[in-house]
């Protein structure tokens, strides 16, 4: 895998995550990492660069999402084409487990990748959306920490937003 | 709780205690205990500051929603800092709010994002004036008697023959406009006029007529010249005048709502 470095005139950055998978990204992948980018740019990334706080199952998934966007912006299709196949990419990509959504938005926002950020903020969002208060406490496993009449007084504070 | 007179000054020093900052990854180095901490692994990895953000994709009443959720979701919910977070996102639109009562504070607010109305007790104040200004799911109200703190530009102006002072200004990009209304003998071309005053330069006044069709519109000023951007639909327009000739009209960011005093329509018009 590392001998690739020599083979390619594209420059690879090795990413390892913390249960210690080493991920080869092309450089056009990696810039996007913005947490990473001042390393690149300084030449400090070798020989791998440690992301303490992303599991390989979710790095592999976000490498993904950054690898097409990457092929997409540079791919030479027009712009609108771009943009369509990034919102059909966008969509497919997050119909993922809840749980795995939840970790990507936290690795997107650790390695500073705005656009997934926001994907994954915007997808969680109208999963709450279209949900009950008992439906939300269970996908966040969020425990009821109000007392029967404290429950009683914020539902009735916020009584306008339920009808 | 009980008896509290406002939405948002809840104190949320109370639920501050269990928000404990916890290293969100921590349970995530020992592979073996991934299944027993899972029952509280969600919470774990979302720390106030990323759930704060998911909330404020959501629309305005479903924040307030998940403020039921629970005590550290409804101190985000409740703060400040969070609710000036939500109302800056391009992502909401500014709401509108009509009074139903002349005596109580009760109204309704729209919020176009879901077309939605909600019914909204507002706490009891003790004036007999006040303003409204409610956009992205905030309500802020002036009330004339309190009022304190804020300049007072008076313009004065000529008499002008003809016409008489209507009681609707803005004031836009440093421009005062003022509506005037013809008190008749002139015909029927000539019914409104505007007087512009530019406060910033304190240039003198400038008097613009318009006439208007019989029609609901909107036109907008480039310099002293009116450009109509839209007019309301004849079917619309049907249906929306023929309960009275009055209409309130407000406008802000980018939306402009026209709500007719004797039907229950609201138009929104979204410029751009």
């Amino acid at each position: 895998m590392s001998s690739s470095t020599e083979l390619t005139e594209k420059k690879v950055f090795l990413l390892k995550s913390l249960d210690g998978v080493i991920f080869e990204v092309e450089e056009s992948v990696a810039v996007q990492l913005e947490v990473i980018r001042e390393l690149i740019e300084g030449d400090c990334a070798r020989p791998f660069i440690s992301l303490y706080n992303v599991t390989s199952e979710i790095l592999a998934l976000v490498i993904e999402y950054c690898k097409h966007h990457a092929e997409t912006c540079s791919g030479g299709t027009s712009a609108t084409i771009a943009d369509e196949d990034l919102k059909t990419f966008d969509n497919e990509f997050m119909n993922v487990d809840e749980n795995i959504l939840l970790e990507l938005c936290s690795a997107a926002d650790y390695l500073d990748i705005k656009s997934l950020f926001e994907l994954t903020c915007r997808t969680l969002a109208s999963l709450i959306k279209d949900r009950t208060i008992i439906e939300v406490r269970k996908m966040f496993n969020v425990e009821n920490d109000f007392s029967v009449v404290e429950e009683k007084a914020v539902r009735k504070e916020f009584a306008w937003a339920f009808k | 709780m009980e008896g509290e007179t406002s939405w948002f000054s809840h104190c949320i020093d109370n639920f501050k205690n269990d928000s404990v900052e916890l290293d969100p990854f921590l349970e995530l180095n020992d592979k073996s205990s991934e299944e027993v901490a899972d029952a509280v692994f969600v919470d774990l990895i979302l720390p106030n500051d990323l759930l704060e953000r998911i909330l404020a994709c959501l629309p305005v009443a479903s924040i307030f929603k998940a403020g039921c959720v629970c005590k550290r979701w409804h101190a985000i919910v409740s703060s400040d800092r969070s609710l000036q977070n939500f109302s800056i996102l391009p992502l909401q639109k500014p709401w509108y709010f009509m009074f139903t009562s002349s005596d109580e504070p009760v109204g309704y607010a729209y919020d176009s994002v879901l077309q939605k109305w909600y019914g909204i007790n507002l706490p009891y104040i003790e004036a007999s004036s006040w303003f409204i200004a409610l956009s992205c799911g905030a309500l802020a109200i002036s009330v004339n008697k309190l009022s304190h703190n804020y300049n007072a530009f008076i313009a004065k102006s000529k008499q002008v023959p003809g016409w008489q002072a209507g009681d609707e200004s803005v004031i836009c990009d440093g421009v005062m406009y003022f509506l005037i209304y013809s008190t008749g003998g002139g015909g029927t071309d000539n019914r409104h006029g505007l007087i512009l005053y530019n406060l910033t330069s304190q240039m003198p006044h400038s008097l613009l007529m318009k006439s208007f069709i019989s029609a609901i519109g909107i036109w907008s000023l480039n310099g002293k010249e009116w450009q109509e951007i839209a007019r309301v639909p004849h079917k619309l327009f049907n249906g929306f005048g023929e309960f009275d000739d009055v209409f309130a009209s407000s406008g802000t960011v980018d939306l402009i709502y026209i709500q007719s005093y004797g039907a229950p329509i609201l138009l929104v018009y979204e410029v751009n």
